[in-house]
């Protein structure tokens, strides 16, 4: 860039020096053009003086001289000497007169007229010698004498002397004539300086005004010049001007520093020859020929390579825009260095490959350790599953249970790692089968009953009339999401009460949105808390020195899980208030058509008597009494509802013992049973409260939570209405369903105490069991006996379960078993793989008992 | 009338003898001159006019009009003062020694006569006198001598200028009885 400044105190000393002088000369001609003016005008006004005088003399002069003659005749008309005197005497004054006209003209007239005025005056001398002698002979009386040398000399002398006068004044008149003239050119000359004058002023002005613009605009194009300069200069990344042919015409510091090239030998070099390597020309002619032709246009960025002037070459990001100058078209195109750029990219892209082994590093590390502590946890689990069954003292049997419990809470917090793991993975699939929210809902409120107990909570559940009875989706899913709430809402209560309350909107064809509410009357979570309850390994200190305790894993999968299946997890909490979570999941309607409860309606007409607390039980009560098409009557505690009247009959009582305590309920119970003579008493009440003595007549007692089947069948049996026991799907009880020779079992598992649970688990179902340690084994048992099933341990050492299961798959061709694979590993995959080696499914550790029951019994069926 | 002028031009020397001796001659001519240029005629003609001097009886016979032409042949003009100016007839007295009455006849009988071929021109002034003369170069006219110029020429009469004691034309007092005398 030209140092701006220079050039403009350069600029604006000429201009001002050429200013002064058009100023100046300006001036000098505005004098010289002034000095004529006057000058002619001058001039004109002392022509006019001397040409009118000298034409007044020269009459003055012609008058005088007539009146010399006039006056001097007029003494001949009369005799008296006085007037003759004084006519003569006239005469001789205007005769005086006339000499000093002509006098003083020599000194007025031109010197050519002066030459007239003197033969004017001789002639007049001449005349005057006539006059005197004619003024004598008039005097003396010598009339005639006189008459006659008037007209004869005095006449002619005298029209000399006119002769001379007219000579005079034509000369004069001729001479001023000439002398207008000379005025006139003057005057002309002096007119055409004028204009002369006013056209340079105006010039001037013209050139003053236009220079003074010419300043501003010069100025303000140097400001903006040198704003854009430092704008240029302030890019940290080169930036190059070309022209059409690429030729550059201006580059910034940046550019000079970056390619090494000075300015001055840049300027003029063609664009692709500095900077462009010749591997890329070709590509980056093409880029520019197919520029669009529209000014201001901004080009694409174009990623490519550029050479320094030491010939290293180093990657760049071209953007050009270009604008039409003139006829010119001007490329300016911005560099952007993309080395570091490509160094920070390449570093991030390691990072962030490093960060995701790390994480698949982690994600195998808790795979792999989740399944080695599911192992052992599952031995351990088995065997207490077994002690269970064993004849034990009462404290060993306690020291069992608590062994159970233990074990089964580690085995969650280890589930749940996995779970979250394989959350994270994206690796959990989730397996949609058919099932009764209800029973999900009782068997989810089974784990916490006891805990909920212990603390005297109540629980309760509502299931709305539009939830289906049956639906299609993840039920272990879900059941895991509803035990984490409910666990949690257990753990964070100390006083009141847990509700359930499921809802459903209809979603789209054939499916719903279930929202199931799971709302405690615990501590609550201040708002601002709520985000961070979500997120992994976190755990709220909701109270000082609350209750502890899990990885803080529950509701993050919680609510990954709840996301997967394509609803959502939210908290409405406020402290003091308590706890809301709504869980809502997509399910479809179930394929097997049975939508509504079997039991609906079973109980139509009996009159039902219900006296119930304020809380959810009283509610889940009514709900089911309702359903089931009960003449109900409900009493809640502490509100006005009065009892029913004495004249009322009733076939049955439903009292929640817990909310009716004190006497109170046996009070009520006692006006009610005064009434029919034998009135069948349901009680509810929590697990751990108290017998009520005055309840005892009743008979049936009910556990907190209710069941729906347990109120159901308390109320049948109490009002003798038959149950519609085979449409109710219970449980099958353990026991021996097996023929112990229906099926050839072999076992194959490395690990002893695994073996012993599965091995003690397929005798309590009758079977008898042939074990193998690892693969080389079962390959060995499989060839000396036909076995209708073989569980396999897929992690051996040695020959593992699945090279085995390849093998037995070659050998034994004829009557193929059935292959099921044991396995901790449940990690996405792993039934692939035990697919594609030839087992026919998989039983995930821990094994239960009515697993291994399920699934055994169908091949047992179809081998009787 | 001789024995007067004798006295007075006696005493006139006598004054001015006096005075020459006593004051000198610059002083002597005002002295000298005062009575006599206040009671003489100055006769005088054109200054063109060739003649210069005149004996009284020339004069005489010019005024009255018995020559009436100069030496040259100029004709002559006689100016007088008006009729009824004592100027006039002063001036007849003295240069003719005739009454204007006398005068007047005298002219008459030269008209009838036919001898004259024009009479004497009358002038109301002094002034108007000399002027006249000056243009006029065949007139002859008088003017008191205090008032002469250098206009016309003065003529010597007798061989005198007004300014001699013994010049022919000076005025006397005038006498009443003469006067009366002139009028009968």
């Amino acid at each position: 860039m030209t140092p701006a400044p220079v050039s403009v105190s350069r600029v604006r000393g000429r201009e001002l020096s050429l200013l002064a002088g058009v100023v100046v000369a300006v001036l000098a001609l505005g004098w010289i053009v002034a000095r004529d003016v006057r000058q002619s005008a001058d001039d004109a006004s002392q022509l006019y003086e001397r040409l009118s005088h000298g034409l007044n003399l020269i009459d003055d002069l012609q008058f005088n001289a007539q009146e010399v003659r006039r006056i001097l005749l007029y003494a001949l008309h009369t005799s008296d000497a006085n007037l003759q005197l004084q006519y003569a005497e006239q005469s001789r004054a205007a005769a005086a007169q006339v000499q000093t006209l002509i006098d003083s003209g020599a000194a007025v007239m031109p010197a050519r007229t002066r030459r007239y005025l003197g033969v004017v005056g001789q002639r007049w001398q001449h005349y005057l010698v006539v006059r005197d002698d004619v003024t004598g002979l008039i005097l003396e009386r010598s009339l005639p004498e006189a008459v006659a040398l008037d007209q004869s000399r005095g006449t002619a002398r005298f029209n000399d002397v006119r002769q001379a006068l007219a000579d005079l004044k034509a000369s004069f008149e001729s001479d001023a004539a000439t002398q207008v003239e000379y005025a006139r050119a003057r005057a002309d000359r002096a007119t055409w300086r004028l204009t002369l004058l006013v056209v340079s002023a105006l010039l001037t002005a013209a050139v003053g005004i236009y220079l003074i613009n010419r300043r501003a605009a010069l100025e303000g194009l140097l400001r903006i010049e040198a704003h854009k300069g430092s704008i240029l200069q302030a890019v940290p990344d080169p930036i190059v001007s070309t022209d059409a042919e690429g030729r550059i015409v201006e580059l910034n510091e940046a550019a000079e520093r970056t390619f090494g090239f000075s300015r001055a030998d840049a300027l003029g070099t063609r664009l692709e020859e500095v900077i462009v390597p010749e591997r890329v020309r070709a590509v980056l002619t093409v880029a520019f020929a197919r520029m669009p032709e529209a000014p201001r246009t901004v080009w694409p960025r174009i990623e490519t390579i550029a050479r320094r002037l030491d010939g290293t070459q180093f990657p760049v990001e071209l953007a050009a825009v270009t604008h039409t100058v003139g006829p010119d078209r001007i490329w300016t195109v911005h560099i952007a260095d993309m080395t570091a750029w490509r160094q920070a990219e390449e570093q991030l892209r390691r990072a962030k490959e490093a960060a995701e082994a790390a994480d698949r590093a982690k994600s195998e590390f808790l795979a792999t350790m989740s399944h080695e502590l599911r192992t052992p946890l599952s031995g351990v689990i088995g065997i207490a599953d077994l002690l269970q069954n064993a004849r034990l003292t009462a404290s060993q049997t306690d020291l069992v249970r608590m062994l159970r419990s233990s074990a089964s809470a580690l085995l969650g917090l280890v589930s749940d790692i996995l779970d979250y793991s394989r959350v994270e993975a994206g690796q959990m699939n989730l397996i949609p089968v058919s099932f009764s929210i209800q029973s999900l809902i009782e068997d989810a409120l089974d784990p916490v009953t006891e805990a909920a107990a212990r603390k005297g909570l109540d629980l309760g559940y509502v299931i709305g009339p539009e939830v289906p009875a049956l639906v299609l989706a993840d039920q272990d899913r879900v059941r895991q999401v509803l035990l984490n709430l409910l666990s949690n809402a257990v753990k964070f209560t100390e006083t009141g009460e847990i509700a359930v309350h499921v809802g459903a909107t209809a979603a789209g064809a054939g499916s719903a949105l279930i929202t199931v509410r799971v709302r405690d009357s615990g501590s609550g979570i201040p708002a601002h808390l709520h985000d961070q309850l979500f997120q992994r390994f976190t755990q709220l200190q909701r109270s000082p020195g609350g209750p502890r305790g899990g990885a803080g894993l529950g509701l993050a999968i919680s609510e990954r899980l709840s996301r997967l299946l394509g609803g959502t997890l939210s908290v409405d909490s406020a402290p003091g208030v308590g706890s809301t979570f709504t869980f809502v999941f997509a399910a479809g309607a179930a394929p097997s058509g049975e939508s509504t409860d079997p039991v609906a309606g079973s109980l139509a007409g009996v009159r039902v008597v219900a006296l119930v607390g304020p809380g959810v039980v009283g509610d889940q009560i009514r709900s089911l009494l309702a359903r089931w098409g009960t003449r109900l009557r409900v009493v809640v505690r502490n509100s006005d509802a009065p009892l029913p009247a004495g004249d009322e009959a009733f076939d049955a009582v439903v009292v929640d013992g817990d909310a009716w305590d004190g006497g109170l309920g046996a009070l009520a119970l006692h006006e009610l049973t005064a009434l029919g003579a034998h009135l069948p008493v349901v009680m509810i009440r929590r697990l751990r409260s108290s017998p009520v003595r005055e309840f005892e007549p009743a008979g049936l007692v009910i556990a907190k939570p209710v069941r729906a089947s347990a109120l159901h069948e308390a109320l049948c049996a109490a009002t003798g209405v038959a149950r519609p026991t085979a449409d109710l799907k219970m449980p099958s009880p353990p026991g021996e369903l097996f023929a112990s020779d229906s099926l050839a079992v072999l076992l194959v598992e490395d690990n002893d105490a695994n073996r012993r649970v599965v091995q003690l688990m397929l005798e309590d179902l009758g079977l008898k069991v042939d074990e193998a340690a690892d693969g080389f084994q079962a390959i060995e048992r499989a060839r000396s006996r036909q076995y209708d099933v073989i569980l396999m341990d897929v992690q051996m050492p040695g020959l593992d379960g699945l090279q085995a299961a390849r093998r037995i798959r070659v050998e034994q061709r004829v009557k193929p078993p059935i292959i099921l694979a044991l396995t901790a590993n449940v990690m996405e995959g792993d039934e692939a793989k035990c697919r594609e080696a030839g087992m026919d499914g998989y039983l995930s550790k821990p094994l239960r008992l009515e697993t291994l029951a399920a699934v055994l019994a169908p091949l047992a069926s179809q081998k009787s | 009338m001789g024995t007067d002028l004798g006295l007075v031009r006696n005493v006139a020397l006598v004054a001015a003898l006096v005075c020459w001796s006593t004051i000198g001659p610059a002083a002597a001519a005002p002295a000298l001159q005062a009575p006599a240029a206040a009671e003489a005629l100055a006769v005088i003609v054109h200054r063109s006019n060739p003649v210069d001097g005149l004996t009284l009886r020339e004069l005489r016979q010019i005024f009255m009009l018995d020559t009436q032409t100069w030496p040259n042949g100029r004709k002559i003009t006689v100016v007088l003062r008006e009729k009824g100016q004592p100027e006039r007839g002063e001036a007849i007295r003295l240069i003719c020694g005739l009454s204007e009455a006398q005068f007047e006849r005298h002219v008459l009988f030269q008209t009838f006569r036919g001898t004259l071929v024009s009479g004497p021109r009358s002038i109301l002034s002094a002034s108007a006198m000399l002027r006249f003369i000056f243009n006029a170069p065949g007139a002859i006219g008088y003017v008191p001598s205090d008032q002469v110029d250098d206009t016309t020429k003065v003529l010597r009469i007798d061989g005198m200028l007004p300014l001699d004691p013994r010049y022919p034309l000076r005025r006397r007092a005038p006498r009443p009885d003469a006067d009366a005398h002139d009028r009968r």
